[in-house]
């Protein structure tokens, strides 16, 4: 231990550990731990007021993040639409889980509680225990939801899918035009964000239809005025969601995952109006859920498919004088290779690199090549925050396939996982594809009879 | 331990070497990390904690080497641990010495073992719990600079909280 501290007096303990003490402590204790000693004051005091700031730039990130802060206000306007309460401990779950400021963690959260089956005493795989752990937060507040009497019941769908009144028909024309809308846009980044929009609406429709249907059809005239009210909430949502859409899906860059929710939800809205839609529904639901489940994985597999040629690459990168182009951030990715490669950069130049077959021999010829460890992690971590990414991508082609393939080994090492699962995972995402892929099929096969 | 499961040869601050089962040692997220980068034939150093406290430290990851303690209800409802967590772990931390327990602290945050850290970080808030400044400052040994008009000063301030609770 650290012989400068005395270890028996609370004033020279770290303030990081304090602060651990401290959130243990009620309204009442902190305030009489405020009158122990001047030092243990402002201690305290820095401790709650860091707590505050953190909280105000939480919400202000929140804010510049228009999609997700709207998200999150629909999302409890959603839940005082249906009249769920959310006790103290569930909030306090949900807030502390946007609290960790991470946009997967509050995309996850959404995409959980749309749409993950909640079981996780029975039959849970390694893969889904690992996946859990790592969305611990998550999962528990879904679980705490889940115990919750007043939460949505994924069971309702059916209200949906057994109605025959003729606004049903009213109802999925609402969703296709939806659908349409949204896939028509073709500029389409992120296939999780779309899911969410989706859910959403869905829950709505269940929602806005269940009361349609409770209303009954002799009090014509109210029904009446419900529906316009519905007609026009809907219409406000449709908008909001459009310009959301058009505001953060600017960029056009992953044609593959647009690609991807077209076909998902050209195959959704077609066999709704089939006649056995509950059976389809079903498998598109889990489709749903195997998509979401592995959202970062997902991202690996996107990037594993930008670049199976790393060695290839690599030695272009070498052989290519790009060093005279972008001296500075080549030199880092260079020096941050031969780190990986077991090499002390003062002791190789670029020159040496390409003239030498020895090197040549190990990138090409030894698979295991290329190790992160904590340093070499440190390194790229710190090149990543330092470096813009994405400038140094619009070099050219050969040096965006360098940093594409870094980061793969950034978000492996980060995420810790391993190379066989993101083969299976490939595997199964190949899978679903290939499911899609033959929907869409029957679907043009279908259409194709209907013409003739 | 189990005999034949892989070991991990830990270097103490007094350049001690203890070896343990790697299923417990990897309960150290810290460890953890050294081990998958280094494997485990060269010893782990861990400069920063005492072989007193490091024995201690993995007599509690040998309890839960199997199990992740649930976490600790925050904030604490009653100042006696033991009616919230498990009576081993209520047990393990019901440290008298001060100076011990504040070491287990610093070395489980360094260790980054964090069900150990919160059950010490919470074993000292229940110290703090339902106590007068007085006995907090004689508890952690610390000294009173506040003049008598800044006291009640503060506790007016403060005013707030006691009501919030009581």
């Amino acid at each position: 231990m650290d012989i400068q501290i005395d270890l028996t007096n609370l004033d020279q303990i770290p303030l990081d550990i304090l602060f651990q003490i401290v959130k243990y402590l009620d309204p009442k204790s902190i305030g009489q731990l405020v009158l122990v000693s001047r030092n243990t004051r402002l201690r305290v005091g820095q401790i709650l007021n860091k707590c505050l700031n953190e909280q105000k730039k939480y919400y202000q990130n929140i804010k510049e993040q228009s999609l997700y802060a709207k998200n999150y206000f629909q999302y409890k306007e959603l839940l005082q639409q249906i009249q769920i309460f959310l006790d103290d401990q569930i909030y306090t779950e949900f807030v502390n889980l946007i609290n960790v400021g991470n946009k997967n963690y509050f995309v996850n959260f959404f995409s959980a509680v749309f749409n993950f089956p909640i079981k996780f005493h029975e039959g849970i795989n390694y893969k889904k225990q690992e996946l859990i752990n790592r969305h611990k937060e998550v999962f528990t507040s879904l679980f705490l939801l889940s115990k919750s009497y007043s939460v949505p019941k994924l069971e309702n769908k059916h209200i949906f899918l057994k109605c025959q009144e003729p606004k049903l028909e009213q109802i999925v024309g609402f969703a296709n035009n939806f659908l349409s809308k949204l896939s028509a846009l073709h500029k389409m980044d992120n296939l999780l964000d779309a899911l969410i929009i989706f859910q959403q609406q869905k829950w709505l429709y269940l929602n806005t239809y269940s009361n349609i249907m409770a209303i009954k059809i002799k009090e014509q005239y109210k029904q009446k005025v419900y529906y316009l009210k519905f007609e026009n909430t809907y219409h406000k949502i449709i908008n909001f969601n459009i310009n959301s859409v058009v505001l953060s899906f600017l960029d056009i860059k992953n044609l593959q995952k647009l690609r991807f929710v077209d076909k998902m939800f050209n195959s959704l809205v077609k066999k709704i109006s089939l006649i056995n839609y509950k059976h389809f529904y079903i498998n598109i639901e889990r489709m749903f859920q195997q998509l979401t489940l592995q959202k970062e994985l997902y991202d690996l597999y996107s990037l594993i498919n930008q670049n199976r040629k790393i060695k290839m690459t690599m030695y272009q990168f070498i052989t290519n004088n790009l060093s005279v182009q972008f001296p500075v951030q080549i030199d880092k990715l260079f020096n941050i290779f031969l780190i990986c490669l077991g090499y002390q950069p003062q002791h190789v130049t670029i020159q040496q690199f390409q003239n030498s077959s020895k090197f040549y021999a190990q990138v090409f010829e030894n698979t295991q090549a290329i190790q992160l460890n904590e340093s070499t992690y440190g390194m790229l971590e710190q090149f990543f925050k330092e470096e813009n990414v994405q400038q140094i991508k619009a070099f050219n082609i050969l040096s965006n396939k360098i940093c594409t393939q870094l980061e793969l080994l950034y978000l492996t090492k980060k995420y810790q996982i391993s190379q066989k699962a993101i083969d299976n995972y490939c595997e199964k995402m190949q899978q679903i594809s290939d499911k899609i892929d033959y929907a869409l099929k029957f679907r043009n096969y279908s259409k194709l009879i209907k013409n003739s | 331990m189990d005999k034949g499961s892989t070991k991990v040869k830990l270097l103490s601050l007094e350049g001690d070497i203890i070896e343990v089962d790697e299923e417990v040692a990897k309960k150290s997220q810290l460890i953890k990390n050294m081990i998958e980068d280094t494997g485990t034939e060269d010893d782990v150093p861990i400069p920063n904690v005492k072989k007193e406290i490091l024995l201690k430290i993995l007599e509690y990851c040998e309890k839960h080497k199997n199990d992740n303690p649930p976490e600790i209800e925050k904030p604490l409802t009653t100042s006696n641990l033991s009616e919230l967590v498990d009576p081993y772990d209520a047990k393990f931390i019901d440290i008298e010495n001060l100076e011990q327990l504040f070491e287990i602290i610093l070395a489980a945050n360094y260790l980054d073992i964090k069900s150990l850290l919160d059950l010490a970080c919470a074993k000292v808030a229940t110290l703090i719990k339902n106590k007068t400044p007085d006995e907090i400052r004689k508890t952690f040994n610390i000294p009173n600079d506040f003049t008598p008009e800044e006291e009640a000063q503060i506790r007016e301030e403060n005013k707030w909280a006691e009501e919030a609770t009581s």
